[in-house]
């Protein structure tokens, strides 16, 4: 056997090439996994319970939520079209570099991705207030261009279907 | 786009459990700016409890906990759900190298109905039971597993209980097992469609909340 056809075969069925080299390779990862299995189901069970006694409560009571994307931006002004993931319809929407929190500023191009929230929030006083918010989507900095990319289609292929059109 | 309730539950709670060995200590707030999920001056603002067992760190749109044995992301609205899940994506992304064992999703809804007793009543009264314990059968409380049918080692939970505080509420939670990897496989190795099979448990679990919901028992 070469080398290549080696590999070719070894991507294409690394299971039972695992079983005719090693048998006991399979048997003892077999074993490895019923031992641990009813101790895994207790401990996700634990977990569980232990987190539903204490419970998240956001700030912020959303009575909508938008998925937009930046279309174009022109000086101070941002255009962007944003897609009602209530019932699936799309819209124009025009803000400003000044309705972005400042971390986010330098996040603002074109195709760049961000959730448009409102609703009401509360403070830590209790004083309860309408709010917009506008959240940029980011990406881990390790990744190169292509990596972006995959991503943002994976993404889009999610939520975006009819974007693009 | 994510299902809706048809009937709006009066709280909930969506979880999802990404189980593996993990170190709690290294997600310090500076991690997550270090990694670019959030700004240093967010990081400032942001309530978190960290140690050598647990970390805990609660965005303005979910809360993250990292424990040794899973990562916990929990949320309480529907609309937070795409951004958790962009935060889901972000850490197995940079968790690339690490053994994942499974993945679940859990939802917690609460609804208002007459009479919880009644309501569960209605679906699980049974005269068997009833003649097992001599009427001692409250009919409280139903859990019922649904075998996944392309896999028979994932299932989904779905339980129904009268609220402990309120008689006139009750909790439909459904508990889905998303992954289980029979080996160790690597976070790169589900991340690229982990978070796309995260939204259809989703979903599908939404629709069996809704199906319980509105069923019309005689």
């Amino acid at each position: 056997m070469i080398f290549s056809d080696f590999q070719v075969k070894e991507l294409d069925c690394k299971d039972s090439l695992l079983k005719e080299l090693n048998p006991h390779v399979e048997r003892t990862i077999l074993s490895y996994n019923q031992e641990d299995a009813e101790d895994c189901d207790a401990e996700k069970q634990s977990i569980f319970n232990d987190i539903h006694l204490n419970r998240f409560k956001s700030r912020n009571q959303l009575i909508n939520t938008w998925e937009g994307t930046v279309t174009d931006v022109d000086g101070k002004s941002i255009f962007a079209k944003l897609y009602d993931t209530s019932d699936g319809t799309f819209d124009e929407f025009e803000f400003e570099f000044n309705d972005l929190k400042d971390s986010d500023q330098n996040m603002v191009k074109e195709g760049a991705l961000f959730f448009l929230y409102l609703g009401y929030y509360t403070d830590n006083r209790g004083t309860k207030m309408k709010s917009s918010n506008i959240e940029f989507r980011r990406f881990p900095t390790n990744l190169d261009e292509d990596d972006i990319n995959e991503k943002l289609d994976a993404i889009n292929a999610l939520n975006f279907d009819d974007l693009w059109e | 786009m994510f299902s809706t309730f048809e009937k709006k539950p009066t709280s909930m709670a969506l979880y999802i459990a990404v189980f593996g060995d993990f170190s709690p200590n290294i997600f310090q707030t500076a991690w997550f700016v270090k990694h670019n999920i959030i700004s240093d001056v967010d990081a400032e603002n942001l309530e978190s409890n960290i140690n050598r067992h647990q970390a805990i760190i609660e965005f303005s749109y979910c809360k993250f906990e990292a424990r040794t044995r899973a990562l916990i992301f929990e949320t309480d609205q529907l609309n937070f759900l795409g951004q958790t899940l962009d935060l889901v994506r972000l850490i197995l992304n940079i968790l690339k190298n690490l053994p994942c064992q499974g993945i679940e999703a859990h939802i917690l809804t609460h609804y208002n109905v007459e009479n919880g007793l009644s309501f569960i009543g209605k679906i699980a009264k049974n005269q068997f039971w009833e003649d097992i314990t001599e009427g001692a059968y409250d009919c409280s409380e139903i859990e019922i597993k649904i075998p996944n049918k392309e896999n028979s080692k994932l299932n989904s939970v779905v339980s129904l209980e009268v609220c402990p505080k309120n008689n006139n509420q009750i909790h439909i939670n459904v508990r889905d097992s998303v992954f289980l990897m029979d080996n160790l496989s690597l976070m790169k190795e589900i991340n690229t469609f982990a978070v796309e099979d995260i939204k259809s448990s989703f979903n599908n679990s939404i629709h069996l909340i809704n199906k319980v919901r509105n069923y019309d028992f005689q």
